[in-house]
């Protein structure tokens, strides 16, 4: 249903690691929060799950499937942004409708 | 009461904006007025009340032909406005969007270019202009003008896109957009209304720009502005006619911005009120 797994999910920024081996169970249903002081990859984890961040080692598994390389959308969720990023000249049914 | 103190306020404050706005209009209204003076009306003294002739309109396209000039102008503004934008776009796009430590050093650098007086560089610009034979072409006038407005165009474009949210483009990606997608449903719609501003207010600088048409055209690139100070040297001081010609030189950028008016005051406060 919605089981997402890390394995081993490194991310590096050239030499700056942000994000050093992590191992993560989220299942299906479970309200997880992420709490850290700014800087510390909260956000570039959420990336890394949703794919707009490509890991630099380990594997993304979601409903058991490996994930790691899949394109955003493929993966069947949903974000929202910090600056919401809604489409600001578009209608609500078309923000909706999009793509 | 603080409903009466905030009415008499707004008295104020629009009755402020009025003042400031004919004292700004009061000389366009004095050269349309003059311009429809006699001559000996004209040098007489301040007066409001012309004869309403038209003769000095008359006058005017018999001396020196209105059409050429200003059709010059239109090939010179619009053409240097394309040019300029074509340049500045992918300059701004990538400043905007990809930006490096030395993205801000880059657009100081440019504006420095401005804050230069363009006559320190008049006596070289005009050598280069004579040895390429650019002199008196509207070629030539068409990259002056794209030069020198450029760095403001860049500026512009630069703010416009600065304010497109880059998580935007990430949210178009997470609901499955394709590249062209983004670029064709996202990007567009929201960078047009920048790039239309840019364009208008561009054209209007490239219209005005008198100093390097002046001295860099005679009879066949001439644009208007030329055409203007064609009528206050040869004969001696025509007020009248000289108002007449004015006229005729504003009137069609007049025209324009009247009917893009909205576009342009979004394009000129833009960034500066939230």
């Amino acid at each position: 249903m919605g089981n997402i797994t890390l394995k081993n999910v490194h991310k590096a920024f050239g030499a700056t690691v942000i994000i050093p081996d992590i191992d993560l169970e989220i299942s299906d249903g479970e309200f997880v929060v992420f709490v850290g002081p700014s800087g510390c990859g909260k956000s570039t984890l959420l990336r890394l799950i949703a794919g707009l961040e490509d890991t630099t080692s380990g594997t993304i598994l979601i409903d058991g499937a490996d994930m790691t390389g899949e394109a955003p959308a493929k993966r069947g969720l949903a974000m929202v942004f910090q600056s919401y990023a809604l489409y600001p000249h578009m209608s609500v049914y078309n923000n909706i409708a999009f793509p | 009461m603080a409903r009466a103190v905030s009415t008499r306020r707004k008295w104020i404050a629009t009755a402020a904006a009025w003042v400031v706005a004919l004292v700004i209009f009061f000389p366009i209204f004095y050269m349309v007025v003059t311009s429809l003076k006699t001559e000996p009306e004209a040098i007489a003294g301040i007066s409001l009340i012309p004869s309403g002739t038209f003769e000095n309109y008359v006058e005017v396209q018999t001396q020196r032909d209105y059409f050429k000039p200003f059709l010059n102008s239109v090939i010179i503004s619009l053409g240097s406005t394309l040019i300029a934008l074509l340049i500045a776009i992918p300059a701004a796009w990538s400043m905007a969007f990809s930006p490096t430590r030395r993205t801000k050093d880059i657009l100081m650098w440019m504006l420095s270019t401005k804050m230069m007086p363009a006559v320190g560089v008049l006596v070289p610009m005009f050598l280069i202009f004579r040895d390429t034979g650019l002199l008196d072409t509207r070629i030539g006038l068409t990259v002056v003008l794209t030069l020198i407005n450029l760095p403001i165009v860049v500026w512009m474009l630069y703010t416009y896109f600065r304010e497109i949210p880059g998580e935007i483009l990430e949210a178009a990606r997470m609901d499955g957009a394709t590249l062209m997608g983004e670029i064709v449903y996202v990007l567009t719609p929201m960078a047009v209304p920048g790039i239309a501003s840019t364009m208008l207010l561009n054209i209007i600088l490239a219209w005005n720009e008198a100093f390097w048409s002046i001295r860099l055209s005679a009879a066949n690139a001439a644009p208007l502005t030329a055409f203007i100070a064609s009528f206050s040297s040869p004969q001696g001081l025509f007020w009248a006619k000289l108002s007449a010609a004015s006229t005729l030189a504003i009137a069609p950028i007049l025209i324009m911005g009247w009917f893009s008016q909205r576009q342009l005051v979004r394009g000129l406060t833009f960034g500066a009120v939230k």
